[in-house]
């Protein structure tokens, strides 16, 4: 698995003042168009909020789910490497505790492991893992990990208790973008009509493809606005299943033969020459 | 470790630079918290923290230290992370970018101390900047959001990958690669997996 961080909204600034620029240039031209004025029924844009809360109690009221993504993240958002990381992870959940998620790309396979009691990180390619104490909910869960060992479990925004509250606390608006037609991709797969959302936040902005009917997520894609070349995180969601039938013993990581527990770092205690760290 | 006589100069100057940026009238801004941020900054910095002060189209201006970070704009304010923090600002200078931990200040924006490492802020018209572990901005109206972090950094003495060619041994009560006469003991760090570099 590797360590998605689903992003993180940071300041708006220029981006904002030029998005805001275009935007009322936007409303003033469509506010002057005759056809606009001509057509008093024309109605009015769904509510993005609205559409965001909906999508977010529904994540919120399953109690055991599963789901698909393929993630790409631009090289320039990843430490040392200079090839985007293409990847697929699998997410299972069952509240309020419990997360199995794994993802495999060009550089092997991560898997996290959260049964209530300990969390698991396995480098399956290397045949490493780590396992910590970790007596929390999710919510706990992902907040402890990125508190103490600097990262979340992929796509963790998408399995907390309140998801409405996650996207707010990253975004500062959220905009009603238009509708759009998605496809899982497979060959035999049926479009989605879904609607399209811009959440703005501090360096980021997101697009949400929402699906009109299920109300289920099925695109997001990040653009960080601030740094060089606006790189990018696109995750498209598949395989939605709200009432996953799972065992207690998915969520539990029981080493193979040959598996090497190694440390997993907390990151307080990364600063200086590990070397030097050690040997006192 | 700097001697004593250079750590008083230092925190006094610093504490100089200080109280000129923030007028005491500006609302908004917290002076005693920079004062404390700078000072736990200076007892932080170690060997290679140095405060600077330049000069830049006739106003005082900042510098900043490897590994310890000093500031002084006309109107800004300074802070320094606690893993060695970056400096800087004042008025139209841009913002400073670290490996670690990161304080920026913009005019008239104020320095903010994140709970895990002061990394930090600003307001006024500088872009917010990312810290490859977390982030506290500060907002015009000191509106702090905190955010996750996202792809970490890799500090000193950690590889991502191990030289082709090595045998695996057991050093120092861990199972390692060895290579080139160089032990490389696994981790996992920030959610990846990376090599501690060990010279034996």
């Amino acid at each position: 698995m590797k360590h998605t961080h689903t992003p993180a909204f940071a300041a708006l600034r220029r981006g904002k003042q030029n998005l805001l620029a275009a935007l009322g240039l936007a409303l003033l031209a469509a506010g002057s168009s005759p056809m606009r004025a001509a057509d008093p029924t024309a109605a009015a844009p769904p509510n993005a909020d609205k559409i965001l809360r909906a999508a977010s109690a529904k994540l919120a009221a399953a109690r055991q789910f599963s789901f698909k993504a393929h993630r790409e993240i631009d090289a320039a958002l990843l430490v040392g490497r200079d090839v985007a990381e293409d990847a697929e992870v699998e997410v299972t959940v069952q509240r309020p505790n419990k997360v199995f998620a794994v993802g495999k790309s060009q550089l092997g396979e991560r898997q996290a492991y959260a049964d209530g009691k300990t969390f698991s990180l396995v480098d399956a390619g290397m045949n490493f893992y780590a396992t910590v104490p970790m007596r929390t909910s999710l919510d706990g869960l992902v907040d402890k990990i990125d508190e103490k060992y600097g990262f979340t479990p992929p796509l963790a925004e998408f399995v907390l208790s309140n998801p409405y509250k996650e996207f707010h606390r990253q975004a500062r608006t959220v905009t009603y973008l238009g509708p759009g037609s998605y496809s899982e991709g497979s060959p035999n797969s049926e479009s989605v009509d879904c609607h399209r959302l811009l959440l703005s936040g501090h360096g980021v902005e997101a697009e949400v493809w929402v699906g009109v009917n299920d109300q289920l997520i099925r695109k997001l894609v990040a653009t960080f606005i601030d740094r060089p070349g606006n790189p990018q995180i696109r995750i498209e969601f598949a395989d939605w299943n709200l009432a996953a039938q799972v065992t207690d013993g998915e969520f539990t990581y029981v080493p193979p033969p040959g598996a090497v527990q190694i440390p997993m770092k907390p990151t307080a205690e990364m600063a200086g020459d590990p070397a030097k760290r050690d040997a006192k | 470790m700097l001697e004593l006589g250079q750590f008083i100069h230092k925190h006094i100057q610093l504490m100089k630079l200080f109280a000129n940026s923030f007028p005491s009238s500006r609302p908004g801004t917290k002076p005693g918290l920079l004062l404390f941020i700078a000072a736990v900054a200076l007892l932080l910095g170690g060997s290679q923290s140095y405060a600077a002060r330049g000069y830049y189209g006739g106003k005082t201006v900042a510098a900043a230290g490897p590994n310890g970070a000093v500031v002084a704009g006309p109107n800004g304010a300074a802070a320094v992370g606690r893993n060695g923090g970056v400096a800087v600002a004042g008025s139209y200078r841009p913002p400073v970018y670290s490996s670690t931990k990161v304080v920026v200040a913009g005019p008239n924006g104020v320095a903010v101390a994140g709970p895990n490492g002061a990394v930090a802020v600003t307001g006024g018209y500088h872009p917010p900047v990312y810290s490859s572990t977390k982030v506290v901005v500060a907002g015009p109206n000191a509106a702090v959001v905190v955010q996750r972090s996202y792809a970490p950094c890799y500090p000193y003495g950690y590889v991502r990958v191990v030289p082709t060619g090595y045998t695996t041994v057991y050093y120092g009560g861990y199972n390692c690669y060895f290579v080139g006469g160089v032990y490389y003991r696994p981790e996992f760090y920030g959610g990846s997996t990376v090599y501690v570099v060990v010279k034996p």
